[in-house]
């Protein structure tokens, strides 16, 4: 008796920890939980919850194209992007590809998103300029950018490059600007390429091309590359020859206000829905009721961490498949209670009958999850968006709460058996009732 | 549970009421391929552009009159409709898609006219045809997938014919949800998409439920009558399977009430799904197995 009032006593402790991990979170050093309402550090509120757009550019491909060649061209577009985000300042953006030809821009937090369709979408203007200013190559003048690897100089050391492949025009004009350059003093000797008014990169001209320029049509671009560079310069040079115009097929735009209006609703629905959730189950089971309300307190719990601690992306549809799981969270236990109260009238008594309502309710507590976990699975690996986020949540609420029923419901109900509780009206079933 | 429930008699009765609540549903996605619109597609799907204000103040008629000229001034295009939001000082304004320039051209023309910031403009959306049309084919694959995966799993786990069965309810669940759009004309949009699969998900609980209490019971009674079996399976997971529709029906509800218009576009499918699962899984989910399994050992002996 005395363990088991001790047992008892750490179970609802233990419940107390984890409810105020929730408000104020937690650190172990190695590993910490931030609170719930640390946006910061924890949870990530979707756009649709802090305001912000989502904008859709679809490449404006005319004729065919192969696949290759246009997931070059959309790499191209990535670097771009992300380029003109820099230029707006908008760092905390983040940019996607969807199907072959739309890349998605996520920003949150704009307040004119207008501004920012024009400014990404326009066509991206490359410039080649001398020292002076003055403009050598323009976009259409590059045939082809590309980031290589190898030997390109006489120290014999393999390094990362980017090579650029001038039209037949370009190029004699590349050779008499590349003499001039090449023969400048005082580190003036470079040529200033530029992305929309912008320098994305300045290499020198070496001195041994005073007498004749570069030649040939191809140009290679070297510095301390890694891979990495390279190929991000390569794509942003690509990007101001791109055959193909931006259009953007998709804006959602969410205000702060409404972001704001939407997570308190969510939140008070979530809260008002619990404690309706745990009047009901009371009424209609009265003492093992109460243990599920215990137990879905903790399951409530253990949901939020796990959010907070994996920096879950929750978006409105999030919310409300978390909202919808804490109805279907007690369903394990209505199938167990259910079960109980059958194995009470055929008259067992209340040690036996829950023994027995956890042993029948198994398979059929097992079998339900399952296939709705096929579900979330599947969601998960097709959906997009938000549906994955719904996904995420979906999964998580069937996992906890099929844990929380077979583990927390079931060790606190034995408790009361402990505690000698054994009206069998405190379990629901009227004396009228048993067989 | 004194109550006599022979569920598998009157199944015509249940099957005709399905049919009769799904049909709208089946006309609406068939004629679909041949151009045939019975849906109130929303932009998702349509193509076009919402745009949401707060207009600080009480929204009147003329104040909507207003606006529609503005739109036509500054774009050139009719508005399609200006409605009335939130607790009367919102407005919905929707048209066609329209470019950006003439979004902003309008956004700017309203908010000088009725002195408005960017915090006024609380919502804009704007989509082109073809992005709604291949969300709708990679959620129809991913609903394709699912359902075929559950349906193996139950065949293992039970038989081929409860899988059957389970995969029919859900079809029927996803069907009077697409009724219930037909015939109350509600805008049809990727929230729909989600709710949909939210309900795939969560209906074939209750039937697997239901077909453990069967599978149980069989064990039982091995040589036992299998109307018999079913209408007892049935009746003993009557409570569990109300129950938990109730609880989980507390919850998305609320949602629904205190909701924001997206959160309400959200949760309205999501209930109709709820209750139509509920039934399915009392009244199709067994007895249609039931039906299956007679006919089965008729054709057999």
């Amino acid at each position: 008796m005395k363990k088991s009032v001790i047992s008892f006593v750490a179970m609802l402790l233990v419940i107390v920890l984890l409810g105020v991990t929730v408000l104020t979170g937690l650190d172990f050093g190695f590993f910490s939980i931030p609170a719930i309402t640390d946006t910061e550090e924890g949870v990530r509120l979707g756009l649709d919850l802090v305001g912000g757009s989502i904008i859709t550019f679809e490449a404006m491909v005319e004729g065919e194209i192969d696949a290759k060649t246009l997931d070059t061209n959309m790499k191209a577009v990535e670097g771009m992007l992300r380029g003109r985000l820099d230029q707006l300042e908008l760092y905390e953006a983040t940019i996607y590809r969807v199907g072959d030809r739309r890349v998605t821009v996520e920003i949150p937090s704009i307040t004119d998103p207008e501004e920012a369709v024009q400014k990404l979408g326009s066509t991206a203007k490359l410039e080649f300029k001398d020292s002076d200013g003055n403009v050598i190559l323009e976009g259409k003048d590059i045939a082809k950018s590309e980031a290589a690897y190898g030997v390109i100089d006489s120290t014999q050391i393999a390094k990362n490059y980017v090579k650029l492949t001038l039209t037949s025009e370009a190029s004699s004009v590349f050779t008499e600007a590349t003499k001039v350059a090449a023969g400048k003093t005082d580190s003036k000797n470079f040529i200033d390429i530029q992305l929309d008014g912008k320098s994305v990169s300045k290499p020198f001209v070496d001195q041994q091309y005073k007498d004749k320029g570069i030649s040939g049509g191809e140009v290679v671009i070297s510095g301390n590359f890694t891979p990495e560079s390279s190929s991000w310069l390569a794509n942003v040079i690509a990007a101001g020859q791109l055959p193909f115009a931006l259009e953007q097929v998709e804006l959602r735009s969410v205000g702060p206000q409404l972001g704001m209006k939407a997570l308190e609703t969510s939140i008070k629905a979530g809260a008002i829905g619990i404690a309706m959730v745990i009047v009901f189950m009371i009424v209609v089971y009265r003492l093992p009721g109460v243990v599920s309300s215990v137990a879905l307190l903790f399951y409530t719990c253990i949901v939020l961490i796990i959010l907070s601690a994996f920096r879950v992306n929750l978006s409105l549809p999030g919310i409300a498949g978390i909202i919808l799981s804490v109805g279907m969270a007690v369903d394990a236990n209505v199938v167990i209670f259910e079960r109980i109260k059958e194995e009470l009238r055929a008259g067992k008594t209340i040690k036996a009958a829950i023994d027995a309502g956890f042993h029948r309710a198994f398979s059929a507590i097992l079998d339900s999850n399952v296939t709705t976990f096929i579900a979330a699975i599947v969601l998960y690996f097709f959906g997009t968006g938000t549906i994955k986020g719904f996904a995420i949540t979906l999964g998580l609420g069937i996992i906890v709460s099929m844990f929380t029923a077979l583990t927390v419901t079931r060790f606190l109900l034995n408790r009361m058996v402990d505690f000698k509780i054994r009206n069998i009206k405190a379990y629901g079933v009227s004396d009228k009732e048993v067989a | 549970m004194k109550l006599k429930f022979d569920v598998v008699e009157k199944f015509n009765i249940f099957a005709i009421i399905s049919i009769l609540l799904s049909i709208a549903g089946i006309v609406g996605v068939l004629a679909a391929p041949f151009g045939l619109n019975l849906f109130n597609l929303d932009i998702d799907f349509a193509g076009g552009t919402t745009m949401y204000f707060d207009m600080g103040k009480k929204v009147d008629s003329e104040m909507t009159k207003s606006i529609r000229a503005i739109f036509k001034e500054s774009t050139g295009i009719d508005v399609s409709s200006v409605q009335m939001a939130g607790e009367g000082n919102e407005v919905i304004v929707k048209a066609v898609s329209i470019d950006t320039q003439k979004r902003e051209a309008f956004t700017d023309a309203l908010k000088a006219k009725f002195e408005l910031t960017d915090k006024n403009v609380l919502n804009v959306e704007n989509v082109s045809p073809a992005v709604g049309k291949d969300l709708q084919k990679s959620a129809f694959e991913a609903a394709a997938i699912a359902a075929i995966l559950m349906l193996l799993y139950i065949t293992i786990r039970f038989d081929f014919l409860s899988g059957l069965s389970a995969v029919v309810c859900l079809l029927h669940d996803v069907f009077i949800m697409i009724s219930f759009y037909v015939v109350f004309q509600i805008p049809m949009n990727l929230n729909f998409i989600a709710a949909a699969l939210i309900i795939f998900g969560y209906s074939i609980n209750a039937t697997i439920i239901t077909f453990d209490r069967i599978r149980e019971n069989q064990q039982f009674n091995k040589r036992g009558n299998v109307t018999e079996i079913v209408n007892k399976s049935v009746s003993q997971s009557l409570t569990r399977n109300l129950n938990t529709t109730l609880t989980t029906l507390f919850t998305i509800v609320l949602v629904y009430i205190m909701g924001v218009p997206s959160l309400k576009n959200f949760s309205l499918p999501i209930i109709i799904g709820i209750i139509s699962g509920a039934y399915s899984s009392i009244f199709i989910a067994a007895p249609l197995w039931a039906k299956m399994k007679l006919a089965k050992q008729k054709a057999k002996s």
